[in-house]
C-alpha cells in the first residue's frame, strides 16, 4: 500500500492494469446484459423488474464509494498517506454519478410501480442527502485553493458525512417505506429467486470494476495535475514568462 | 404483436445509465489528454529553454 504512495510505481501499475480491467469490464457486461434480457419477469412486477440490474447496482456503489472516500479520508487525516487526498478528491464525482443513476432510475421504476415518481421517504431522502453531500464535497474542493487544506476539510465533511451510511441501509426497517426492504445482503439469505439473482449480481460485478477503473483514472489525473503544477511554479519561479500560458494551453496569450 | 408494458420506462432507465457512464469515462479521458498536452508543453519550453 505505501509503495503506492510513489506516484511513478502507481501510473506504471495503472498503465498495466487499465487494459485488462477495460477487457473484463467489457466481458462482464456483455455476459450480463445477456443474462438480464434473457431472465424471466418478475411474476409481480412483469419486465419492469429489468430496471433492477441497474438502479441496484448503482445503489450499492453510491454507498461503497462513499465507504471509499471515507477511508481515504482516515488515509489522509491519520495516515497521512500521499494519495489518500487524490484518491478522495478523483472518488467524489464518480459516487455523485452512481448516486445520480441510482436516484433516477429508481423514480423511472418508482413510477409505473407505486404510481409516483418520487415521496419523501427515508430512503429516498437519505439517498438525496447523500447526492447532495458529493455535490458538496465536489464544490469544497473547488472553493479552496490550498490543496493541502482542502484535503483535511473535504475529510472531516466525508467522516461527518458517514453518519448517512447506516440511515440509508437500514431507512427501511426502521421507518414505514415504499422502499422494499433489503433482499439481497439479509440474515436468512437473498429472497431474490436464483434466475434474477445471478444477472444481478454479476451486473453488480461490471459496475463495480467499472468504478474501480474510472477510479484509477482519476487519480493518475489527480497526480498528472499536481506535477503539472508544481512544474509550473517551478517556471514561473525561475522567470518563465510563458508559464501559466503554458499551463492552460493558452500560449498565445 | 404484443407490447412490454411499461417499456419507455425500461429504455429510459438504461438509456440514462449509459449517457452517465459515457460522461464519466469521456470527461476522465478528456482531462487526461489535457493534462498530458499542457505537461508535455510544459517539458518541451524547458528543454528548449535549458539547450545549450
Amino acid at each position: 500500500m505505501w509503495n503506492l504512495a510513489n506516484p511513478s510505481v502507481f501510473l506504471a501499475l495503472t498503465r498495466r492494469i487499465l487494459p485488462w480491467l477495460a477487457l473484463a469490464i467489457v466481458a462482464l457486461f456483455a455476459l450480463g446484459l445477456a443474462l438480464v434480457f434473457a431472465a424471466p419477469p418478475d411474476y409481480q412486477q412483469g419486465e419492469t423488474v429489468k430496471i433492477m440490474y441497474v438502479h441496484v447496482p448503482a445503489a450499492w456503489l453510491s454507498t461503497f464509494i462513499y465507504g471509499v472516500m471515507a477511508l481515504a479520508s482516515l488515509g489522509t487525516l491519520v495516515w497521512r498517506h500521499p494519495l489518500a487526498d487524490a484518491a478522495q478528491k478523483a472518488a467524489a464525482p464518480l459516487g455523485a454519478g452512481f448516486t445520480f443513476i441510482c436516484l433516477v432510475t429508481g423514480s423511472l421504476w418508482g413510477k409505473p410501480m407505486w404510481g409516483t415518481y418520487w415521496v419523501w421517504d427515508a430512503r429516498l431522502t437519505s439517498v438525496l442527502v447523500l447526492f447532495i453531500i458529493y455535490l458538496g464535497l465536489i464544490a469544497l474542493w473547488r472553493s479552496i485553493e490550498d490543496q493541502g487544506r482542502a484535503a483535511r476539510a473535504a475529510a472531516i465533511l466525508t467522516l461527518v458525512g458517514c453518519v448517512n451510511l447506516p440511515i440509508i441501509k437500514f431507512s427501511v426497517d426502521w421507518w414505514n417505506t415504499l422502499h422494499q426492504p433489503a433482499s439481497v445482503f439479509r440474515l436468512g439469505g437473498p429472497t431474490i429467486a436464483p434466475q434474477l439473482l445471478w444477472p444481478l449480481l454479476i451486473m453488480a460485478l461490471a459496475f463495480t470494476l467499472l468504478f474501480v477503473a474510472l477510479h484509477l483514472m482519476a487519480i493518475r489525473n489527480e497526480i498528472l495535475r499536481r506535477r503539472l503544477a508544481r512544474l509550473t511554479m517551478i517556471a514561473a519561479a525561475e522567470g518563465d514568462p510563458l508559464a501559466p500560458h503554458l499551463a492552460t494551453g493558452s500560449s498565445s496569450a | 404483436m404484443t407490447t412490454i408494458p411499461h417499456i419507455g420506462f425500461i429504455v429510459a432507465a438504461y438509456g440514462l445509465a449509459a449517457l452517465v457512464v459515457l460522461v464519466m469515462i469521456a470527461s476522465i479521458l478528456w482531462d487526461y489528454r489535457a493534462l498530458s498536452a499542457a505537461l508535455a508543453r510544459l517539458e518541451a519550453a524547458r528543454g528548449e529553454r535549458d539547450a545549450p
